[in-house]
């Protein structure tokens, strides 16, 4: 078994896979138990890689995506994979036992470019975020995923959306530059927000604008601390606080300021998260390489993606 | 009196000729251009549908062949793939194909989509068909 590799400064590139894709690849995710890595590529595959003792196999590759797939994530049962695509479309795959993988659903409900997929953090209930400016959810109802709902109010592209600890509210960032949290009401909630049928309603409840100066590609929701951080196209990381204890259908979130009142409360990252986004080049016959750098187009002035250590 | 108000009214009709035969011809062109319109769009109607039965009458045809080669395979896998396949036929055949104003055709119609690609993933069969090298993939 490898060895622990030490905390610290030091990071050991421990294998790189270059021979699965054939253009740039998007989003890599770990599945629940730590051994299958899913990587979604612009060659319109996505591959799932196994860890092994002596480095990573590719064990499957799903295809059926038109078009460059943008984002994959793995449900928290660890049984269900979501991919979404330019061709603006979602996909639920379900894997057995044997490790075989199936195509439950494709879902056409977005109709433009998909970014981001991310499953609720104890339901088998799906997010997606698109280029047409909502967040849809889905789920699966009678034997087939349906969209449940679409939440709309951003004025743009929709980049990424991320739940909180508990699954009752997501938070959406876009390239309106802003951030939105919303939260679920269930049929027969006090606050009165009418349900159709058993699906619960999700409303806005909280609008953070007039802090980003730029799209804002990436959002995450600190499980532990119930912090955001967003992650924009102004080259700053900014860290949120939920302003305590608000009501809970008008949560308030401020910029969590560092040491020195009254100053630019923006938090600049050290050099080591500056570095931290990683570049796949396009794998040429003999000498692929994954490395880590600076991203050099303009997109890459944001910092892309942000995410909590769990 | 009587004189005085004729002479009036037939200077009325000099004057006021420009704005009549105006008002005449917008009213002919009008439902000139309403008739012509309505011909247009009809043809363009009829394309448009011809093109959406074509493409889920493919559908229909292939998801019906696929349906009778696997009618007498009943292991485990293929009754997975049989469902999906009699679950595409029963929205096709469900789908309202002479209502044009049915408020959910487009969001039906992309359900189909979906489950074919669905279909054609189980079954690993690549959905954009190609008849032959040369030409091009079959396309809607």
């Amino acid at each position: 078994s490898p060895r622990p590799v030490p905390a610290g400064p030091g990071w050991a590139c421990r294998a790189v896979l270059g021979e699965g894709h054939q253009r740039t690849v998007r989003k890599v995710a770990w599945s629940p138990c730590g051994t299958y890595l899913a990587s979604a590529s612009f060659d319109a595959t996505t591959c799932i890689w196994k860890k092994q003792p002596d480095g990573f196999e590719c064990v499957t590759t799903l295809e059926g995506h038109e078009n460059e797939v943008k984002s994959v994530a793995w449900a928290p049962s660890g049984n269900l994979l979501a991919t979404c695509s330019r061709d603006k479309s979602v996909w639920v795959w379900e894997v057995d036992e044997e490790e075989e993988y199936e195509c439950v659903s494709v879902l056409n409900s977005h109709t433009q470019d998909v970014k981001h997929v991310v499953w609720h953090p104890n339901q088998e209930l799906l997010a997606s975020a698109s280029y047409d400016d909502t967040v849809k959810l889905y789920h699966e109802e009678e034997d087939d995923w349906v969209c449940c709902a679409t939440l709309e109010g951003h004025e743009s592209t929709v980049w990424s959306v991320a739940f909180d600890r508990s699954g009752e509210r997501l938070a959406s960032c876009s390239d309106d530059k802003t951030v939105r949290v919303w939260r679920q009401y269930k049929p027969g909630n006090e606050e009165g927000v009418a349900c159709s049928g058993t699906d619960p309603t999700w409303k806005c409840v909280c609008n953070l604008s007039g802090f980003h100066t730029r799209t804002i590609y990436d959002v995450a929701w600190c499980h532990l601390t119930g912090a955001l951080a967003t992650a924009c196209g102004d080259d700053a990381i900014r860290v949120f606080e939920e302003s305590s204890p608000a009501a809970p259908q008008q949560p308030t979130f401020s910029l969590a300021a560092h040491n020195s009142p009254g100053r630019a409360v923006t938090l600049h990252c050290s050099a080591s998260v500056l570095r931290t986004s990683v570049e796949a080049e396009p794998s040429r016959k003999n000498r692929p390489r994954v490395s880590f750098s600076r991203h050099m187009s303009l997109m890459a002035r944001a910092v892309f993606p942000v995410s909590f250590l769990e | 009196m009587a004189a005085a108000s004729s002479g009036a009214d037939m200077f009325d009709d000099i004057v006021m000729a420009e704005e009549r035969f105006h008002g005449e011809g917008y009213q002919e062109g009008y439902a000139e251009g309403s008739h012509i319109g309505v011909v247009e769009g009809r043809r363009y109607g009829s394309l448009h549908g011809a093109k959406i039965g074509s493409e889920v009458g493919c559908y229909l045809g292939f998801a019906l062949t696929w349906q009778c080669l696997l009618h007498k395979c009943t292991d485990e896998k293929n009754s997975k793939k049989i469902r999906v396949l009699d679950s595409l036929i029963g929205m096709i055949q469900k789908f309202p194909y002479e209502d044009p104003t049915y408020d959910k055709l487009q969001e039906d119609l992309e359900k189909i989509r979906g489950k074919f690609k669905q279909v054609c993933s189980i079954l690993n069969i690549q959905s954009d068909f190609r008849i032959s090298t040369e030409r091009s993939s079959l396309t809607f």
